[in-house]
């Protein structure tokens, strides 16, 4: 297994990389992101490459109204299934043990990797060939793994790139999207032995496919991430046009899929839709290379197939998610990366500066529910609100409502009825409290309020260059020498109304 | 090391969920779908599969597969042909189009490999010596010019995956307006198979810079020969992709 070797750059980053390796804590959000907007490169790069995507979904939803009936059976089925989460997830445990398939539930992340190393020790695999799974970048599992001695390979083409650079990815379907060709030339040139400088796509294509052909063919065990998990079947749908994904739960003797617990629909019947919206949404596909549904492991009398199918269910945050009426739309999500593709924040800054494993106005909503609202508390900012998102979203998530919800979370304690959430009212602050309260007193206040307008327009021209947070990034605030009431009945010619209160 | 025993982290889990009361929505009503513009033609009366032939060539070619004809009594050397095109030297078969004797008399003089030997015994052979891979399969789907596969002990899951060339035999009496109507005709659900396929075109990726390249992983080239069969449907032992 030569190649698993390239995997522990993923833990040692080579030299000469950009800084952007580096955002890797979603409480630099802010620094990332002056950072982002000033790498022309990467601009670029997005702007393409979101450009292209948005051209691509939008001429296979042209016609509206059939999108949104579309995306109308797309939002039933999803909140059919949220709906009866406990009973589906029992009704699927009991169909995949019934079938073979060994399940193992995880609360954390570390109890997911504990799952991963015991599988690995177990049948002395020193490596696994990975196909793309967000929610193995979730838990860290390539470095959680190298920790212990076991490397993984990762086989998506963007995947791998981002691996070999020592990169996390920076789309959650095109993972080397922030990458230009001639960054892969030179990566593969100097990272993979007996590797010219070339700029040709199709041979770079060719040269990680001899590069990973070899790790199918000689790895122990295959993970994968899960799309769809069927639970009257106990079947797991995979969505791929490359083919790694059926090479690692095809050929490795184990094949362990890691999911999120929401991933579960009842029916196959109820796949569809989702595939359908999924395709075109992400990459504007009809259809992928492979849809890819799996049963249980080698039956008698079969050829091929892994002996052992293993199926970890991962919460990480999600039954907070889930157990609120409101925040549990965050969950109908099917990972199609549209609404990063159509948000104009993350078109600017790229995927990396969020610093989570989920960018975008989907790692806005998500990642408070995955790592607390603490470290997170500036992801739900990052949105003008303009709603693209949930325009484009195929599943009707409420993405910008869901966004005030996670920045009013962040500054005040829960309402009541409502749980608190992991890091609730973190991002308050007591001066800020205090300036809305007065705020707050003087609008109630008609007279004191008139009266406070009129000594600050006299003051107006004393109004300091320096006013706290809010000058950081903005122009100082002045008040108007004459306010807006004022100019309107001058406009009309006529006095200024009294507030009537 | 054992695997850990997860059921605290299950009971914890559901445990969760269940303290939180949920009144179950309605059953998600899939008309909209069944019936419109993306689940074409998919409920009522089955469309005549001689309409779809058209139809599931051009959207095939749009994803860059490439389209034979042949008749029942000559798709073997339909077959022969596009390996030959291809310059084919070794072709791995499954168990069941190995049992067709005019298959195997269309294939003389080139090297052939039955799957008949769990895929263990001798991986390497099938990923670094063997050219073309060939199968049967179940269904095609018109609206988007796929195909239908359930891998079995006669065609293996690999058949299809690992050459990097896919030889498919399609029977015109198998076409499907689209997937749901293939899937309410098929009823799959009702005993799910180990692995079941939909494969539409070759492999490809659009990983670097957004430029679509085929053969990333699996087959870099996919042939689908056309059997126009609709006067006397064809069948094969692998089909129905059972353990023989
Ligand atoms: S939130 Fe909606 S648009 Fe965004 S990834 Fe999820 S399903 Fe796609």
């Amino acid at each position: 297994m030569s190649a698993l070797t390239h995997a522990t750059h993923a833990t040692h980053p080579a030299a000469g990389t950009t800084s952007t390796l580096h955002f890797v804590d979603p409480r630099h959000f802010k620094a990332n992101t002056s950072e982002a907007v000033g790498d022309a490169h990467l601009r670029a790069s997005f702007r393409s490459a979101m450009d292209f995507l948005q051209a691509k979904r939008a001429g296979h939803f042209s016609d509206t109204a059939a999108f949104d009936a579309l995306r109308g059976v797309g939002e039933a089925i999803r909140r059919y299934s949220l709906s009866r989460l406990p009973d589906l997830l029992e009704r699927l445990e009991g169909n995949l043990i019934a079938r073979g398939v060994q399940v193992h539930w995880a609360a954390t992340p570390a109890e997911a990797n504990a799952i991963f190393l015991a599988i690995a020790r177990a049948h002395d695999a020193k490596g696994m060939i990975k196909g793309k799974s967000m929610v193995s970048e979730e838990i860290e599992l390539n470095h959680r793994m190298a920790e212990q001695g076991v490397d993984c390979l990762e086989s998506d083409m963007g995947e791998y790139i981002v691996q070999l650079a020592g990169e996390r990815p920076s789309h959650i379907i095109m993972p080397a999207i922030h990458k230009t060709k001639q960054q892969i030339a030179a990566l593969f040139a100097q990272e993979i032995p007996d590797t010219p400088y070339t700029e040709d796509v199709d041979a770079l294509i060719a040269i990680g496919r001899r590069v990973l052909r070899n790790e199918f063919r000689d790895a122990k065990v295959g993970v994968s991430g899960v799309n769809f998990l069927v639970a009257e079947t106990g079947t797991l749908c995979l969505v791929e046009n490359e083919g790694n994904g059926r090479m690692c739960t095809t050929v490795p003797e184990v094949h362990i899929a890691i999911t999120g617990i929401e991933k579960v629909v009842e029916r196959f019947e109820h796949v569809l839709p989702l595939f359908s919206l999924l395709t075109r949404s992400a990459t504007g596909q009809a259809v992928t290379t492979y849809f890819n549904a799996i049963t249980g492991p080698r039956r008698p009398g079969e050829l091929d197939g892994p002996k052992e199918v293993h199926l970890v269910l991962l919460d990480n945050g999600r039954s907070q998610a889930w157990r609120d009426a409101d925040f549990r739309a965050t969950l109908q999500c099917i990972r199609c990366g549209a609404c990063m593709n159509h948000c104009p924040v993350y078109a600017r800054i790229g995927g990396l500066a969020y610093g989570t494993t989920y960018p975008g106005p989907i790692g806005a909503i998500i990642s408070p529910h995955l790592l607390g609202l603490e470290p997170t508390q500036d992801l739900p900012t990052a949105s003008s609100l303009c709603g693209a998102c949930a325009e484009v979203c195929p599943v009707g998530i409420p993405i910008p409502e869901l966004l005030m919800q996670l920045r009013r979370a962040a500054k005040h304690d829960p309402e009541p009825g409502h749980e608190p959430l992991g890091g609730q009212a973190s991002a308050k602050d007591w001066k800020e409290a205090l300036a809305w309260k007065a705020w707050a007193w003087l609008n109630e206040h008609p007279a004191l309020y008139r009266h406070a307008v009129s000594i600050g327009r006299r003051l107006r021209g004393l109004t300091p260059n320096w006013q706290a947070g809010w000058t950081a990034h903005r122009t100082p605030m002045k008040l108007a020498a004459k306010g807006l009431r004022e100019r309107l009945a001058e406009q009309e010619g006529r006095r200024p109304t009294p507030d009537r209160r | 090391m054992t695997i850990p025993n997860t059921l605290a982290a299950r009971s914890q889990i559901l445990g969760r969920l269940r303290a939180v009361p949920t009144t179950a929505l309605p059953t998600p009503s899939l008309d909209a779908y069944l019936h419109g513009p993306f689940g074409r033609g998919s409920v009522g009366a089955r469309i005549d599969p001689a309409t779809l032939v058209a139809p599931f060539e051009a959207a095939a070619r749009g994803w860059r597969a490439d389209v034979l004809h042949a008749r029942p009594g000559d798709w073997p050397q339909a077959v022969r042909a596009a390996l030959d095109a291809r310059g084919v030297r070794r072709l791995v078969l499954g168990r069941a189009a190995a049992a067709r004797p005019d298959l195997t008399a269309a294939l003389q003089g080139l090297e052939r490999t039955v799957f008949d030997q769990p895929i263990d015994t001798w991986k390497g052979e099938l990923f670094d010596r063997v050219d073309a891979g060939f199968t049967f399969t179940e269904a095609g789907i018109a609206d988007t010019g796929t195909l239908l596969l359930r891998p079995g002990a006669d065609e293996p899951r690999t058949l299809s995956l690992v050459p990097p060339l896919h030889v498919a035999l399609l029977r015109a009496s198998t076409l499907y307006a689209g997937l749901p109507a293939a899937l309410r005709a098929l009823a799959p659900e009702a005993a799910m198979p180990t692995n079941l396929l939909l494969v539409t075109g070759p492999s490809k990726t659009a990983d670097i810079q957004q430029v679509l390249a085929f053969g990333a992983h699996g087959p870099k080239e996919l042939v689908i020969v056309i059997v126009d069969d609709q006067a006397a449907p064809l069948t094969f032992a692998a089909a129905q992709g059972d353990a023989a």
